[in-house]
């Protein structure tokens, strides 16, 4: 599966991308948001759940407002609009795909962030990227970069010293499940078939790589359950319009709800989804983990 | 339905209610001596789901490696009796 080169990759995985951004705005969120939410309790819908899980983010960076961030592999922008309005942050996004490009320069018109919003087309291993940044994020987009060492190589040279990395990824659950099951015909409709492509790794993969490139690993969040609950959501919206779909996107309605049922049937057995926070500092964070109780 | 109303009879039946929505087949299709994985349309993914229910409905957590080795309904059923009736407690 790593025997793609980078470039390959970011062409086979670009396609599922620029697919209209219309057949998305079916199944996620009002924001596009195409990761898991952050589900606070049984009331909480698909929208809330996405707000929170930006929140979410924004505190893991420990962002206070103003910051310049860079989010690599940022989809329909939800999280740098949302840093740019919410937070005041300058966000750079960077995305292979234009409709993905395109969508975001008319929100962030429309939202009166225009001047916040940086945008990159192409693939960050070939981009250069003015730093510094005191912030960036990576959800989901790892998985589709072969050169996951050397992307976060790259990330670490654009974050200023103390600088914070958030990433959050799906990983097989173990090494063993990953040489089991990443070649079966389930897993490839997911990552070949609809993604052209992914590849994931376990934790244990992210994170020696998360060192490698010079961080201090400074949290781990285990969203399994949340995930679970977004597809689950996704699935919903996805068989209930399943009409539209095939207007948008014909051919499409069967191998998306294989994918996110797939997806879905996975969490806890054989998948895990996780997120990663890491500082661009030898000591990590100075403040006490538990402040007082 | 507590644990101890729980028969191997009622867990049958629900599980083979689970099993024949998810492989869109009739219930009457199942015998509880089938092979899991040989029942019409039934692949990993599928059977796992049925797992994932099961668990659900009672609220356990069944060994990976008990999971994969009941090859049966009945074995299935085995299982699930195991863990609701407390013999096995992985909660």
């Amino acid at each position: 599966m790593t025997t793609l080169s980078p470039q390959q990759a970011y062409q086979a995985t670009n396609k599922h991308y620029e697919l209209p951004a219309e057949l998305f705005s079916i199944y996620l969120d009002q924001r596009l948001k195409y990761s898991s939410g952050l589900y606070l309790d049984e009331h909480t819908d698909l929208d809330q759940a996405q707000t929170h899980k930006l929140h979410f983010v924004a505190r893991q960076l420990g962002l206070t407002g103003g910051e310049r961030l860079l989010d690599i592999g940022c989809g329909w922008g939800s999280l740098i609009l949302f840093m740019a309005r919410e937070y005041g942050c300058h966000a750079t996004g960077i995305t292979p795909s234009r409709p993905q490009a395109e969508h975001i320069r008319a929100q962030a018109e429309k939202s009166g962030v225009a001047d916040l919003i940086e945008l990159e087309l192409g693939s960050f291993a070939d981009i250069e990227v003015a730093g510094q940044f005191q912030a960036v994020t990576m959800l989901g987009s790892i998985v589709h970069m072969p050169n996951r060492t050397a992307v976060l190589h790259k990330a670490y040279g654009l974050l200023r010293r103390g600088g914070s990395l958030y990433l959050s990824e799906s990983c097989f659950r173990d090494r063993a499940t990953y040489d089991e099951f990443s070649r079966r015909p389930g897993t490839k409709h997911v990552t070949e078939g609809i993604f052209g492509f992914a590849d994931m790794v376990p934790l244990s993969t992210l994170a020696e790589a998360v060192e490698t490139a010079g961080f201090s690993l400074t949290g781990l969040t285990d969203l399994t359950a949340h995930y679970h609950r977004t597809i689950e959501e996704w699935e919903r919206r996805v068989e209930a319009a399943r009409d539209r779909v095939e207007l948008v996107a014909p051919g499409m309605a069967e191998p998306l709800v294989r994918y996110l049922q797939t997806a879905n049937a996975g969490w806890g057995y054989t998948t895990k989804h996780y997120a990663l926070t890491a500082l661009k500092s030898r000591m990590g964070p100075t403040e006490a983990p538990c402040p007082k109780a | 339905m507590t644990a101890e109303t729980t028969s191997q009879d009622q867990i049958a039946a629900i599980a083979t209610e689970y099993l024949a929505t998810e492989l869109k087949i009739d219930p009457s299709e199942i015998a509880r001596t089938d092979v899991l994985k040989d029942l019409p349309g039934a692949d990993s993914i599928k059977l796992l789901r049925v797992v994932s229910k099961l668990e659900r409905r009672w609220d356990v957590e069944f060994d990976d490696e008990s999971i994969f080795a009941a090859s049966t309904v009945d074995e299935l059923t085995v299982l699930v009796q195991k863990y609701v009736s407390g013999e096995l407690t992985a909660r």
